[in-house]
């Protein structure tokens, strides 16, 4: 998204109507990612308004090198990372063993565990799934998950990076990617049966495919 | 199972990826709250703020301090009059500290001296005034006798020195010139003690007995003669520390627009063709503090009412158009740039299901115009540093300060910033910024009518630092030239 530098000159001189009309622009991309991070509207919506206002406190640090819409990101991601670490209160990079409850509470063994991803992957790629609807299962993940997730898959981070950032090990964000991923799937395939079912008029229930 | 999952990300990312949320209502409004005010009321090396400005407006008061105070010590002088008004001290005796207004002149008893003789130049002329020598005749009859009963009260006469008679003869008002002559060419000493405010309450100190030393005035050249009812009257006006003053003052305000960027410069040069400034006025009342006789420090409140004058005429021609109706028995009405137009109802149309709907086709032409005057209420606080010229019953100033405006209601018509035709009502909270500041700078005249009213007349100057605007794609500023008319009492 280009920006008038004229824009940005008002901004950096604290213009009120520039900073409006700035924010008018950027805030609906910024919003989309404040949301990926933030488990609610609310909390995405604090962290959408902390970010402006560090831009607006920091633009005159924009040397107009490089994109600014890429600038801003930056600094909404570093406020989501420091809005993480003050949420947390407890180490939530839970021990494998509680999230392995997802592959035990099926009983299945490692085989049988991908034969059921690739059911499972079946019917998540026929399904047809909204924005919202990504978005609802993305901010049911617990909050180290999605932090992990989103660097990687979006920023596309290096899990040494993500590490780094997250201040964790680079086994454990790759761990923590891996449960994500395995969440997102179990969340995405029983949404996937719940819309088979209600859109089947007949009165028939069966599903497509038996676990 | 990593890979298996991989196709998770790809299906996340693909949907949300470029994804845009718009804001929800009152997004932007709840975030304008939580920006730091910036600017004037914070600490920043780079910009002018309220730091800068007291720290300014602080050096010029202690140097104004430093310039224009006179250590008192133990002496007095009241006579502040450009120079020209000092009454030279003289102190024989040891004790009397240096940075007392003294000459050097002979003891009492080397009177004739020509070794111990001051010369003429080096001695200040005082003031004298050719107005109201009747009434000073009187004065100085009663003020004489004072003279003569303290003189011989607090000092022995001695013989080689006879300063009663000199001291009555200086204090002639009308002084004779040839006498005059002989007395400037004489170079006696002249000797002569008053006590402070010794039953005469206007007169103040020129000299003081410290024990028993003698202090001598000499008077200078007496070839001016001096008043003193004007002295009185002079040092009844310094005597007063606090003035309050009630003023009117009508003024002259124009907008001074400039663009903030190029696709402004429609708007600004509408803006400047529909709008005409109008005569408004302010009135309130000020507080003056004098630091010394001559520097005062002015602050006050005054409610200004700025006014204009805005005007928008056209015609317009409308070949067709396109209404929904409420009612298909009503007058049908559409907006025009805000204006409503009525249009009769002999007009074929249509049904559709659920709303009637109709096309017009006609060729008339309206007249729209419309005029407002505009009106912009402020509460204004100054603080001004001036400077007064003291003559008999007059005294000039000069002054400088900033003024303070708050906004108080702002209504009327302007255009609007989207296309500059529109016509908007004017919104005060929106759009203002309060408080606004000034500076400003004038020169004016005080009449004295009695011993403690003044008539007072002023002529200002007065423009706005910044924008009076917050959020406007043009830069306004207030330009006002003023008139002020006050009565003042002096405490």
């Amino acid at each position: 998204m280009q920006v008038d530098a004229q824009l940005i000159e008002a901004c950096k001189k604290r213009e009120r109507y520039a900073q409006k009309v700035l924010y008018e622009t950027f805030a609906p991309p910024m919003r989309a990612i404040c949301l990926r991070y933030a488990r609610t509207f609310s909390d995405a919506e604090d962290l959408l308004h902390e970010g402006f206002i560090k831009v607006f406190a920091n633009i005159r640090q924009y040397s107009g090198k490089g994109s600014f819409e890429g600038w801003m990101k930056r600094i909404f991601i570093n406020l989501s990372i420091t809005y993480f670490h003050k949420k947390q209160k407890q180490n939530i990079f839970q021990n494998i063993d509680d999230v392995s409850e997802i592959s035990l509470r099926h009983n299945r063994t490692d085989d049988e565990d991908t034969e059921a991803d690739s059911g499972m992957k079946s019917v998540i790629l026929n399904s047809e799934f909204s924005v919202e609807e990504i978005q609802q299962a993305m901010s049911e993940l617990p909050d180290g998950y999605r932090m992990v997730f989103n660097l990687y898959v979006f920023e596309e981070h290096s899990h040494k990076e993500i590490g780094e950032m997250l201040k964790i090990k680079e086994n454990t964000s790759k761990s923590q990617l891996a449960r994500a991923r395995k969440s997102m799937q179990q969340k995405l395939y029983d949404l996937a049966i719940r819309k088979m079912k209600y859109s089947n008029h007949d009165g028939n229930n069966y599903l497509k495919l038996v676990i | 199972m990593a890979d298996n999952l991989k196709y998770i990300d790809d299906l996340v990312r693909n949907v949300l990826e470029h994804r845009m949320v718009n804001s929800p209502d009152q997004s932007w409004e709840t975030l304008e709250k939580k920006i730091p005010v910036p600017g004037f009321w914070q600490f920043n090396l780079r910009r002018f703020n309220i730091y800068y400005l007291s720290s300014i407006t602080a050096a010029i008061l202690i140097l104004l301090f430093i310039l224009t105070y006179i250590p008192g010590n133990d002496v007095t002088l009241k006579y502040d009059k450009n120079d020209s008004g000092k009454i030279a001290l003289s102190n024989t005796e040891p004790g009397v500290p240096a940075n007392s207004n003294i000459n050097a002149i002979a003891p009492k008893d080397t009177i004739g001296n020509e070794k111990n003789t001051v010369p003429h130049d080096n001695i200040a002329q005082p003031e004298y005034v050719n107005e109201q020598q009747n009434i000073n005749e009187k004065k100085n009859k009663s003020l004489k006798s004072n003279i003569r009963k303290l003189f011989k009260q607090t000092n022995p006469v001695s013989e080689s020195v006879q300063p009663v008679s000199y001291v009555l003869k200086d204090f002639t008002v009308q002084a004779n010139e040839q006498k005059i002559e002989e007395e400037k060419n004489v170079q006696n000493q002249l000797e002569y003690f008053v006590r402070e405010k010794f039953d005469i309450p206007q007169l103040t100190t020129l000299g003081l007995n410290i024990g028993n030393t003698d202090f001598r005035i000499a008077i200078p050249d007496t070839s001016r003669k001096f008043n003193l009812l004007f002295e009185n009257l002079e040092l009844s006006q310094q005597n007063s520390r606090y003035y309050a003053e009630l003023f009117f003052s009508p003024l002259y305000t124009y907008n001074q627009l400039t663009a903030k960027n190029g696709s402004y410069e429609e708007l600004m040069t509408e803006r400047k063709n529909l709008e005409k400034p109008l005569v408004s006025y302010s009135v309130g009342g000020n507080f003056y503090y004098m630091l010394t006789n001559s520097v005062f420090l002015q602050t006050g409140l005054a409610y200004s009412r700025l006014g204009e004058k805005f005007s928008k005429g056209g015609v317009m021609s409308i070949d067709s158009a396109t209404v929904s109706l409420a009612d298909s028995n009503t007058v049908w009405f559409y907006n025009i740039d805000s204006f409503y137009v009525g249009i009769y109802d002999s007009i074929p149309y249509t049904y559709a299901t659920g709303t009637y709907h109709t096309e017009m086709n006609y060729d008339s032409t309206f007249k729209n115009s419309v005029s407002s005057i505009n009106r912009f209420s402020y509460l204004e606080i100054p603080i001004i540093l001036g400077y007064q010229f003291n003559r008999p019953r007059f005294s000039y100033s000069v002054k400088a300060g900033i003024i303070t405006g708050f906004l108080l209601n702002a209504s009327g018509k302007s255009l609007s910033t989207g296309d500059a035709q529109t016509i908007e009502d004017i919104n005060s909270n929106m759009l203002f910024k309060k408080p606004v500041f000034s500076y400003t700078f004038g020169t004016g005249i005080s009449y004295q009518i009695t011993e403690r009213f003044y008539l007072t007349g002023e002529a200002y100057y007065r423009k706005s630092f910044t924008s009076i605007f917050k959020e406007y794609p043009l830069i306004q500023k207030y330009e006002t030239y003023g008139l002020r008319l006050g009565i003042r009492y002096g405490f």
